[in-house]
């Protein structure tokens, strides 16, 4: 179930990578270790710039938005339905069809996530 | 090389979602009961469901389907990044839609060992940039033509390569229909001169389809049978005048109100003049479409003697368009659009001082809302309009 949500909260971030990676978030007084996170984008009102993150807990996803003009975050969504499936994503299978006939190619796992 | 983003709305939804993958999903639009399907997960187009499907008709091909409002910003912010990821592998790349690209990869190609390398490395990119659940599948071809033909067919994330001697083979195996550029009109026109395959169409004489289709599009038909295609991948600063700019909405609920429809007219109004002026062009016809609860539109343009790019006027228009309609039937649907535009540069700057005073107003109007983000500054008589943003069609915005 999908929960919208504004309330302000306080993140400690990671930038050791060269990207920043949230590790924790606090909301209501609960400290929230974040397992993954699933995507990272950009967006724009007006001229104030937001860094949107999805994060996922083992059983929670969620949205948190920072205002890099008001220096503010805040945790927008919290979707709680439970996984489908668990998503190893380890390798990826590609299929190439080429002059040659149909071939599989698989590749491991990038090691870090671009964010 | 063209690029196809995989299920693209839906799978970036399922990326920024975990509790979404592996289940079937509709990305919609802002009325999740009325809208259409924009695009469907894997797992929901297995049931049967299909872009453009209205979300109802998909709900009773797959019950459990999950509908999620569609959000224009991480489309936009994929499609951006693209262009970079792309950017590192050829200056030549042509956006074709929100999930579409064209690269002309003919000078780099030398420094990879084959395109199908150059195709893993960019789906490795795009792997590491956005997550694993967004895929796209690639097709390699001579020309623009034949990549955008087999990108689709060895979907998801696939590449099919063409070459030399594989392109006959390629092009027998392809219905007319795969084209781009032959949609259900174009076939049912080639239909009715015998002509149902890709043969058929390489064997037929050219002077029939310069009689049935005119010499230019005769040519590029016979063109197309053989693979053939001259234009050139055009790279993403080379920015295209608009031949339209339109805006429609699905009303929350059908009415008769006159007022509710008025409102919501000048709200288009407002969006297409706003985005007119951020293309720096200027507008002479204005067209009106209406939708009655039957599903059955109705259509109707008007041209003015002066060009105009003000919501006002757009919307004073669209009244007399409405006025000759004589429309009287229950509303579901509402569009306002603008075409037969011209850049600004070529108009006369107004000399009327009430002219020349709604020119600044507007200016400021813009100003103040590209500081502090849409509908920041809008007429009074918008504010108890549907709240349409139409943010999915404004991916260009912050390129």
């Amino acid at each position: 179930m999908l929960n919208k949500i504004n309330d302000q909260i306080e993140v400690l971030m990671d930038f050791t990578y060269g990207y920043p990676t949230p590790i924790y978030f606090t909301w209501k007084n609960k400290n929230i270790n974040i397992e993954n996170l699933d995507f990272y984008h950009t967006s724009y009102e007006g001229d104030a710039l937001y860094h949107h993150f999805a994060v996922s807990t083992k059983t929670e996803s969620y949205k948190l938005t920072f205002n890099s003009k008001t220096l503010v975050w805040r945790l927008n969504e919290v979707y709680t339905d439970g996984f489908a499936k668990a998503h190893t994503g380890d390798y990826d299978v590609y299929n190439v069809k080429t002059s040659r006939g149909k071939q599989y190619i698989k590749t491991t796992k990038p090691s870090h996530f671009a964010h | 090389m063209h690029i196809d983003y995989d299920s693209f709305f839906a799978s970036v939804e399922q990326q920024a979602n975990r509790q979404l993958r592996g289940k079937p999903i509709a990305v919609g639009g802002s009325s999740l009961t009325k809208s259409i399907v924009c695009s469907a997960s894997k797992e929901a187009k297995k049931y049967g469901v299909k872009t453009a499907m209205p979300l109802f008709k998909a709900k009773k091909l797959c019950p459990e389907i999950i509908g999620i409002k569609g959000d224009g910003t991480k489309y936009s912010y994929i499609h951006n990044e693209s262009l970079k990821i792309f950017g590192k592998y050829t200056d030549l790349v042509e956006p074709f839609s929100i999930d579409e690209c064209f690269l002309d990869v003919t000078n780099t190609l030398k420094f990879f060992d084959n395109p199908i390398n150059l195709a893993l490395q960019i789906k490795k990119d795009i792997r590491q940039m956005f997550g694993e659940v967004i895929t796209c599948s690639i097709g390699i071809g001579p020309n623009k033509i034949t990549a955008k033909l087999v990108s689709d067919w060895n979907k998801p994330n696939g590449i099919y390569h063409v070459t030399q001697q594989n392109l006959q083979d390629t092009l027998l195996s392809a219905q007319l229909s795969d084209f781009c550029g032959i949609g259900k009109r174009i076939s049912i026109r080639l239909e009715n001169l015998g002509i149902t395959t890709v043969k058929q169409l390489q064997e037929i004489d050219v002077e029939t389809l310069y009689l049935e289709f005119g010499n230019i599009s005769g040519h590029t038909l016979k063109n197309m049978a053989f693979g053939i295609d001259y234009s050139e991948v055009k790279p993403s600063e080379y920015k295209r005048t608009p031949k339209s700019i339109g805006h429609q909405h699905t009303l929350k609920a059908n009415t008769y109100n006159r007022q509710v429809i008025n409102r919501n007219l000048l709200r288009l109004s407002e969006m297409v003049a706003r985005r007119m002026r951020r293309h720096n062009v200027v507008g002479k016809t204005v067209s009106l479409y209406l939708r009655d609860s039957n599903k059955l539109g109705y259509h109707e343009r008007l041209t003015n003697t002066r060009a105009i790019d003000n919501g006002y006027s757009i919307y004073e228009a669209t009244q007399l368009l409405l006025k000759k309609a004589n429309w009287n039937k229950e509303t579901r649907l509402v569009g306002v659009s603008m075409s037969n535009l011209v850049s600004k540069s070529h108009m006369p700057i107004p000399l009327l001082p009430q002219e020349a005073r709604k020119e600044r107003i507007m200016r400021a109007a813009d100003l103040i809302n590209d500081k502090f983000g849409e509908y920041t500054m809008i007429p009074a008589n918008t504010v108890l309009a549907d709240q349409t943003k139409g943010k999915i069609s404004s991916f260009l915005k912050h390129q």
